[in-house]
């Protein structure tokens, strides 16, 4: 009975096969790869598609079903994968399948799952820890994400120090430092990796631009993103050498304050810095300021100590009975400090004199509440 | 003086008004009842104290006028140049008309130099 089904396939097969050999169109060549792909033949499918969609590039019919045919495959695989992690929790390979599987489609949150996953079985695997760090890395390129370049950092520092001479790790870890602003590691990264891999060109392109140091804006971002980070204190991270940075250094003697979930640090920025005369900014929480933005020449301290303003109104309302204060604005002839209040914090923004407008504050508290950074407004002052 | 600060207290909205000097010493108050005064002097004194500190470090200076929001009251710190003219209104007033009458009683307290600091 097998030997007959698998007989009657392969001359469906054939008969397929040559029709669309005959009479070559979408139609005749989607119902062969669909037919190979039916009968688990994925590759050869997937060979015809290709084939098919170089000869009618605009067919709707061959590209619909193209996507259907990946997606099909992926959840294919992913079901075989999850069964073997199932049956095999302990080999760190099927954990590793599982994961570049999810990484091939860009699911970084189920690539991290899978590593985490695989890392409480198989602790320090040093192939787990890597496509993690890929997918911490896809996410702090996308989302401007201090938490997953600093969880990557730790787990290529880890992976690097099973296998100093593991390629890969050395290559991600000074993009990583590329991307944070610290060009003299990631130049001690990158140089002998672009050694032994003078085609990486992009590699190549990050050692030049990190030879070359940072620019005002760079170091701005940097800066701001490592305050976040620190600050926040979750992350017991090592940064060994960096330490010599002056800026890291001022950082690590400071207080942790609070941790403040930002949804979309870029569109925050660019949110902030179409403020008409804003510059400055700072999310005063409930247990302390945190430095969002600044515009250069205004030092991060005295830009802190705008917080004291919204301490100070604070317990002038509260000793006043004047009850939670909303909205307070401080004019004066060098500029304009205006402080909004929300359910779990202030937001004090600094602006230059005669370019204060209601217009550009609402959109950096309407910025702020997009992001995140803020629950609701107290008021509606 | 006091007659100034009685004056702008029969503003539409005005609980309460006083003189703090730049330094956070207070010179006069008028607080209708309901207001501590020696509570709003306190911290009239400590929040310009605090505030002029403040903007001195993040380099501006002195201020002209801090109008503060709050659930249950507003509050405006207004220049009068040798000292600052503290006014307490009620949640719901217009700060824009009363602010008409503080700047007046500003600018007559300013003029008149009564404080004699």
């Amino acid at each position: 009975m097998a030997l007959f089904s698998v007989v009657r396939k392969q001359l469906l097969l054939r008969r397929l096969r040559r029709r669309a050999h005959d009479k070559p169109s979408p139609s005749t060549m989607a119902e062969l790869a669909e037919t190979y792909f039916n009968q688990n033949y994925p590759e050869e499918a997937f060979r015809t598609l290709e084939r098919a969609m170089a000869m009618y590039p605009d067919s709707d019919l061959l590209r619909n079903l193209s996507a259907h045919l990946r997606r099909a495959e992926f959840e294919r695989q992913v079901r075989v994968l999850q069964r073997l992690v199932e049956e095999n929790p302990n080999d760190p390979t099927v954990h590793l399948a599982l994961a570049q599987i999810y990484f091939t489609v860009r699911d970084t949150n189920k690539v991290l799952e899978v590593v985490t996953e695989g890392l409480s079985h198989c602790p320090g695997e040093g192939g787990l820890l890597l496509v993690g760090a890929r997918a911490r890395l896809e996410r702090c390129c996308r989302d401007l994400s201090e938490r997953d370049c600093l969880l990557a950092i730790e787990d290529l520092r880890q992976v690097l120090q099973g296998n100093p001479d593991n390629h890969e790790a050395r290559r991600l870890l000074g993009q990583l430092f590329y991307l944070l602003g610290h060009y003299r590691a990631a130049v001690e990264l990158l140089a002998p990796y672009v050694q032994y891999n003078p085609w990486d060109e992009r590699a190549q392109g990050w050692l030049t631009a990190a030879q070359a140091g940072p620019g005002p804006a760079e170091s701005l971002v940097l800066e701001e993103a490592m305050t976040r980070a620190f600050k926040r204190g979750r992350f017991p991270i090592d940064l060994g050498g960096e330490r010599e940075h002056p800026f890291v250094e001022s950082l690590a003697e400071r207080p942790m304050i609070r941790d403040v979930v930002l949804g979309s640090t870029e569109r925050l920025k660019q949110a902030l810095m179409l403020g008409e005369g804003l510059r400055a900014a700072v999310w005063a929480g409930l247990r302390g300021p945190e430095v969002l933005i600044r515009r250069e020449g205004l030092g991060e301290a005295n830009v802190l100590a705008l917080a004291d303003v919204a301490s100070a109104g604070e317990r002038a309302c509260v000793d006043m009975d004047l009850g939670r204060p909303e909205r307070a604005v401080i004019t004066g002839p060098a500029g304009t400090v205006v402080m909004v209040g929300f359910a779990d914090g202030h937001l004090l923004a600094l602006f230059s004199p005669a370019l204060h407008s209601r217009d550009a504050e609402r959109r950096v508290s309407d910025a702020l509440q997009e992001a995140g950074v803020v629950a609701e407004e107290a008021g509606g002052a | 003086m006091r007659d100034i600060l009685q004056e702008l207290n029969r503003s539409v909205g005005v609980r309460g008004s006083a003189v703090v000097t730049h330094d956070g010493i207070l010179v006069a108050s008028e607080l209708t009842a309901g207001l501590d005064e020696d509570a709003v002097a306190a911290m009239a004194s400590s929040l310009v104290r605090n505030t002029i500190s403040t903007l001195r470090r993040v380099g501006l200076g002195e201020f002209s006028l801090f109008t503060m929001q709050a659930t249950s009251g507003k509050m405006v710190v207004a220049d009068a140049e040798v000292a600052y003219l503290v006014v307490v209104t009620d949640p719901g007033v217009n700060l824009d008309l009363t602010m008409v009458d503080i700047e007046a009683a500003s600018y007559r307290l300013t003029k008149r130099g009564q404080l004699g600091v």
